[in-house]
């Protein structure tokens, strides 16, 4: 017995110990965080980690949705050998993301993982990923820290597609100061990370800017009548309204916003999340007139209907929400990288250093993406970053199309 | 409560109460206080801010009427059942999604075969009528999947099974119907709205009102005149009794929750025509909303129902205008289900058999 | 009183029909259930992943063992001999089979998608097998397939009945094997000497064919001469788990880990922080009879306490070591129970389910608001709390998370015990049966009621703590009325009351969920079937208390 526990003692201790990564010689690749060998007629595996359930389901199904797509679009595989997304659910929670980057992480066929949907998540998981050498491709975690020049060591192995959210802040206080040269804003956050700090982002800018925030509101994503909340914005009477909530929300907020006395003529701003041809079926006739912050590029408009319309094709129904355009680029991303620093050999073997494709993946410079030309930067920001006004004209839900409906209308 | 009745009568009221209570009641009076002061000074704080005009404030009570007269009719159905069974239906606000479904596509297919346009009016009870009758179809399997197994036995198994037939519902539908947030039609006549005074108010917001006034009288007009109703407040009061006497107990339980879940489908048609949007996950959290008006109310009591509904719309709706305005705290709206639930908590503590509970329901809880 | 005298009566109420007619509904059963999973998606979903790499997909071996399972039932209830009964079984392959045929053939001739967003083309594809798409071919090949699987359900149950176990011995192992190939692929890793390279066993999804033959055969054996050797040791095959059960349990509990990976390790972790809160829960609801809907609220009040007093980032209030913050976390949790506790203990039954949902979502909406952000974070959370140290070596890995938690759950079972078999124990489950009673034999309610409140916080707050040391951060979104919902359901799938059950309920609910969090979009919706599949086989739990079990045979 006794012998058998200190057995157990010493096993533990041993693999406690053993690294996650470490510098291998594969093959023809020598690489300082580990190889991935894939043998002959293997697939590539690519992770994934999105909420795939609980409240913020539609985001991350849509997003690795968007990433298939992107696969499919690349072919299906990269340097002869066939691309397999292995997706996981992160939930939006930490824990989430911590449990499926553990999973991922403990695949070593794992080349690449695209997500999280979240910030939260992406602040359990992108570290463990990075332990494990593996680099990871965010889609919608959009905090600032998560990219700034002093964060952890962790977060090295971190990139994000998604541009942070201090640039769309940016965007629509430059908007809202000087096109519609507005004073007094209302801003209203649904308790999630993402809007919350968007909110809060946006806040700061105009403030700096000499705008006054007059009511700066809060709703739960399941909130139905919005009615009392908008009476209390009323009441400060604000010029606009900016809002980065989600489908739902953005339907009653638009649907009821008439209903309250001296809201009638109060523009609402929206974020990204809303742009898809789902919102306007959500707020009816009342879609029209509301603007969002979206990205905006020629590209955009040019290739995001047939995106729209593979999509379609393959799901059954048209992304819900903004983000899987976002899904496409980061995996546009990673097969980029892969095919630039994957070495086969006679006998058919792909070989990949984890190094070298992170470093490919940092080096990314004007790749032609969805929402625009993917640059990374130091910190591992590879967001098309430039944004627009997009204003819906028509509650046609056929008609979504960037470019017709909704319509660039700054700058 | 008869020591309250017999202490009051005598002399040295307050000397008899001290001598009966334990440390319990004077913590639990302690509560009392707080919560009472807490709620005067964030009243007086909030009237002294005059933030809202007196305008506001109906405008304020309308919006917790209109919200208050779903969450009545979702506790109707949930109150129905709870009544017979003595059991709580987690999957009542999902049966009421599939209702709210049902209804979309019926007013599809209506409106794709011309009928919608030809006959505005009769569009309404056919709608409805698909509500009911998925509502009651669904309801009737939950009982067959969930309930009836376990009937005899005392334990947690029913309520587990509930709560799996909700995920059941919930994924199902997400998988069958897709995410996405659906677009409600209104039916011509129901666009507009009527004045009274002072407001405009939507047509659909009265609909439901009226509604759920409707379903209460027909509930009690089932509960107190028919047959069935007899045979309900039978197997209500002694489940082996009435099946001694010859009742159907199975039948009249099958009836029950297909009157449920029929309501169910109404709330979920109404819901949808004042809020103009579903999704397949809006049931879970209107569902404890019903839930908690249902208790509210006192369960198992229809006319408590639809007050507790009542009484839950309003104070999601004016609570954070008059309580917490005073306390000058940011974003009071995110916290309108803290003024809920706490106002529930409370009324629980004050009257633990709920609103118009009787006695005997704490009891048989 | 008991389940067994419910079921039964509802059998004789059940009309008899011809055997024929049985196996045609029984079919209709199964096709129903095979249309229902293509038109949901998962049909398509899990048709991305191999059980036997380049054979047999996920979602194929599932409806395979649907129709399978028809064809077992059909054989079994047939009143007449073999002959008879294996056409049965066919009848219902057939009839299932061909409602899947009915469906691919409606796809494409109907634009179902409107409505149901699942019924594509690439589904009418995965489902024609390889044959052009509703053609003629792919229409027919269905209805076989599924008699021949009907027909191999039913020989198996005709089979001798230690063959008959073999078989279906085999199979499970290479299904388990199949499903779970990333944790055996990563404990063959670990032993690189007895099998050679991983990917010989498992391809880069699944079993490789040859492997899953050897598998089926070597898994089939083992229940053979397991089978021999109990006959000739005279017992009889062992049916439930038992004492060397519960040893084995154990067993695998403590090693699992250690020869596995770290998601396992993760996992494991999980399960025991649930196991932790189902402790905390058995005595509130298993030994004192509360209903408690608004459990969550205590473990977040320990996670916070952690998260505020270890962490480095601005919100923390102090920056002491995990074995400080652990027992403030559990005397807070403890008083917060004390605090809820009061008001809410004279509140009955379903109105205390109530109470305590309200209680819970009430902490949840606080914690969350902007209210509180400037002292709880608000949705940003409290990020950066430091892992705990032991002796200077940082536990930071999932396995040495896995072992503190662990340990907990060890000290918390054995006060559980204790506590169980006291006087106070013994007036909760008097109370429990009948509080009227209780009461008048001089046990006071609210108090001991608030006790097993009390003591029920505490270990939710314990919960709680090691979470937040865990993940390193703590955000509001972590604590929904789910994770209350969760803890409910693992203790009744466990068995009410039963320690053992504690932990079997959350292997079985947190357990075997994770291991396929690549589904997880489909994840609540077997989470629901499962639920109520488990509350039908076993309606007392997978490990009831003694006392329950003796109910049982008494009745």
């Amino acid at each position: 017995m006794k012998t058998k526990l200190l057995y157990a003692a010493s096993l533990a201790a041993l693999l406690m110990a053993a690294p996650g990564a470490r510098a291998e010689t594969v093959g023809p690749v020598t690489d300082a965080l580990g190889v991935v060998k894939i043998g002959k007629g293997q697939p590539v595996v690519i992770g994934g980690y999105s909420s795939q359930s609980g409240g913020d389901t539609n985001q991350g199904i849509d997003e690795l949705r968007g990433s298939e797509i992107a696969i499919r679009d690349f072919g299906g595989a990269v340097l002869g050998h066939p691309v397999k997304l292995a997706g996981e659910d992160a939930q939006c929670t930490a824990e989430g993301g911590q449990t499926a980057a553990t999973k991922l992480a403990g695949n070593k066929q794992v080349v690449v993982v695209l997500g999280p949907s979240c910030s939260s998540g992406a602040r359990a998981g992108a570290p463990i990923l990075w332990r494990a050498g593996i680099s990871s491709v965010a889609i919608g975690a959009t905090a600032p820290a998560l990219t700034a020049p002093d964060r952890p060591d962790g977060f090295k192995g971190f990139l994000r597609v998604v541009p942070n959210d201090l640039k769309s802040a940016a965007f629509t206080v430059k908007y809202a100061v000087e096109k519609l040269g507005v004073k007094n804003v209302a801003t209203i956050h649904d308790g999630s990370p993402y809007t919350e700090q968007l909110v809060r982002a946006f806040e700061k800018d105009f403030t700096a800017k000499g705008g006054t925030i007059v009511a700066s509101e809060a709703i739960s994503p399941t909130d139905t009548d919005l009615r009392p909340v908008l009476t209390r914005i009323a009441a400060k009477k604000p010029e606009i309204i900016f809002t980065p909530v989600f489908t739902s929300s953005v339907g009653f907020l638009l649907r009821q916003k008439d209903e309250v006395s001296g809201l009638a003529d109060t523009k609402v701003i929206g974020g990204e999340g809303v742009f898809s041809a789902n919102v306007i079926e959500a707020a009816g006739p009342k879609v029209v007139g509301f603007r969002i912050v979206a990205p905006s590029t020629d590209l955009f408009s040019d290739k995001f209907p047939a995106f729209v319309k593979a999509f379609t094709e393959e799901y059954g129904e048209a992304p819900i929400g903004g983000f899987s355009a976002y899904g496409h680029d980061a995996a546009t991303l990673a097969l980029t990288a892969i095919k630039a620093v994957g070495k086969s050999d006679d006998e058919g073997n792909l070989y990949i250093g984890r190094q070298a494709l992170h470093e490919a993946l940092m080096a990314t410079k004007d790749l032609p993406g969805l929402t625009g030309a993917l640059t990374c930067d130091a910190n591992g920001d590879c967001g098309a970053a430039t944004y627009a006004i997009w204003e819906f004209n028509s509650d046609d839900q056929s008609s979504f199309a960037p470019g017709t409906n909704p319509k660039r209308i700054f700058p | 409560m008869s020591e309250t009745a017999r202490s009051a009568t005598e002399p040295g009221v307050f000397a008899e109460w001290l001598r009966r209570s334990t440390w319990v009641d004077f913590i639990l009076l302690a509560i009392r206080i707080g919560v009472a002061a807490l709620v005067l000074v964030g009243l007086a704080g909030g009237l002294a801010a005059g933030t809202y005009s007196a305008a506001d404030f109906v405008s304020f009570t309308m919006f917790g009427l209109t919200i208050g007269s779903i969450y009545a009719l979702i506790a109707l159905g949930y109150t129905m059942v709870y009544g017979i069974l003595r059991m709580i239906n987690f999957a009542h606000g999902d049966v009421m999604m599939v209702g709210s479904f049902a209804g979309l596509f019926a007013a599809g297919g209506l409106n794709d075969a011309g009928v919608l346009g030809a006959f505005p009016l009769l569009a309404l009870p056919l709608v409805l009528a698909a509500g009911m009758a998925a509502g009651a179809l669904v309801s009737i399997a939950i009982e067959r999947i969930a309930y009836r197994p376990f009937l005899h036995v005392r334990s947690l198994a029913p309520l587990i099974c509930a709560i799996g037939m909700s995920f059941i519902l919930q994924y199902a539908a997400r998988g069958l119907f897709g995410t996405r947030n659906r677009a409600y039609p209104g039916f011509g006549w129901m666009e507009g709205t009527v004045s009274f005074a002072g407001l405009t108010i939507p047509i659909p917001q009265v609909v439901a009102f009226v509604a759920a006034l409707i379903v209460l009288a027909g509930l009690l007009a089932v509960v107190r005149l028919t047959r069935l109703g007899k045979a309900m407040r039978a197997v209500a009061e002694d489940r082996d009794a009435a099946a001694l006497v010859g009742i159907d107990v199975t039948a009249v339980i099958v009836a029950t929750f297909a009157i449920g879940g029929a309501m169910a489908g109404v709330a979920g048609v109404l819901y949808a025509l004042v809020f103009k949007q579903i999704t397949v996950f809006m049931g879970f959290f209107l569902g404890v909303k019903g839930f908690a008006a249902a208790i509210l109310g006192g369960i198992g009591n229809l006319g408590g129902a639809l007050l507790g509904g009542l009484v839950l719309g309003l104070a999601e709706a004016l609570g954070p205008a008059l309580i917490l305005e005073g306390y000058h705290l940011p974003a009071p709206y995110q916290l309108k289900d803290v003024i809920g639930y706490g106002m529930l908590v409370m009324i629980l503590i004050f009257r633990p058999q709920g609103l118009l509970g009787e006695r005997l329901a704490a009891k048989r809880a | 009183m008991s389940f067994n005298t419910v079921t039964s009566s509802f059998k004789v109420t059940r009309r008899r029909r011809s055997p024929l007619m049985e196996a045609v509904r029984l079919g209709l059963i199964a096709g129903a259930a095979l249309v229902a999973f293509a038109l949901i998606g998962a049909y398509s979903a899990m048709d991305k992943r191999a059980v036997i790499e380049g054979t047999v997909t996920l979602s194929q071996l599932a409806s395979l063992l649907i129709v399978f399972a028809a064809g077992h039932v059909a054989a079994r209830d047939a009143r007449s001999g073999t002959s008879a009964a294996l056409l049965n079984a066919v009848v219902a392959g057939l009839v299932a089979g061909a409602c899947l045929s009915v469906l691919v053939w409606l796809i494409m001739a109907v634009n179902l998608r409107t409505t149901l967003v699942a019924a594509s083309p690439a589904l009418a594809k995965a489902l024609s097998l390889g044959a052009r798409i509703a053609s003629l071919e792919a229409l027919a090949q269905l209805p076989l397939i599924g008699a021949a699987s009907a027909l191999v359900g039913a020989l198996v149950g005709r089979l001798p009945a230690g063959a008959g176990k073999a078989a279906l011995t085999g199979l499970a192992a290479v299904i388990t094997a199949g499903l779970f190939r990333d944790v055996f692929a990563s404990m063959l890793e670990r032993l690189p000497d007895l099998t050679g390279p991983d990917h010989e066993v498992f391809g880069s999804a699944g079993l490789n064919p040859g492997a899953a033959v050897a598998l089926f055969f070597l898994a089939a054996a083992f229940a053979l001469v397991r089978d021999r050797l109990a006959l000739k040791r005279g017992g009889v095959p062992r049916s439930g788990l038992s004492r060397p059960g519960l040893v084995l349990l154990i067993a695998g509990v403590v090693l699992l880990p250690l020869v596995t990976n770290d998601f396992v390790a993760q996992v494991a972790m999980l399960v025991a922080l649930y196991m932790l809160m189902g402790m905390g829960l058995n005595i509130e609801l298993g030994l004192a009879g509360l209903v408690d809907l608004g459990f969550v609220a205590f473990f977040a009040v320990g996670a916070y306490t952690v998260a505020l007093l270890c962490s480095s980032g601005p919100l923390a209030i102090a920056d002491v070591s995990f074995w400080v913050a652990l027992p403030v976390a559990i005397v807070l949790a403890a008083v917060a129970g004390m605090i809820f506790g009061l008001p809410v203990l004279r509140v009955r039954g379903d109105y205390l389910a109530m109470a305590t949902l309200g209680l819970g979502e009430i902490i949840r909406v606080l914690v969350l608001s902007d209210a509180l952000s400037p002292y709880l974070g608000g949705s940003q959370g409290i990020i950066e709390i430091d892992h705990p140290r032991l002796f200077g070596w940082e536990l930071k890995s999932p396995v040495a998370l896995y072992y503190l938690a662990l340990v907990l759950a060890g000290v918390v079972a054995f006060v559980s015990l204790r506590l169980q078999n006291a006087k106070i124990g013994r007036a909760w489950l008097a109370m429990r049966e009948d509080e009227d009673v209780a009461q008048a034999l001089g046990i006071d309610p609210v108090a001991s009621k608030l006790l097993a409140y009390t003591i029920g916080a505490a270990f939710a707050g314990a919960a709680g703590a090691v979470f937040a040391a865990l993940i390193g951060s703590v955000y509001p979104h972590s604590f929904q009325l789910l994770v209350s919902i969760n803890v409910l359901a693992i203790l009744v799938i466990g068995g009410l009351g039963s320690l053992p059950g504690v932990l079997v309920g959350a292997i079985v609910l947190i357990g075997l969920p994770e291991l396929l969090r690549e589904f997880g979009e489909f994840r609540y919706l077997f989470y629901g079937i499962a639920l109520v599949a488990m509350m039908h086989v076993r309606a007392e739990g997978l490990w009831p208390a003694a006392y329950a079990k003796e109910g049982v045979h008494a009745s």
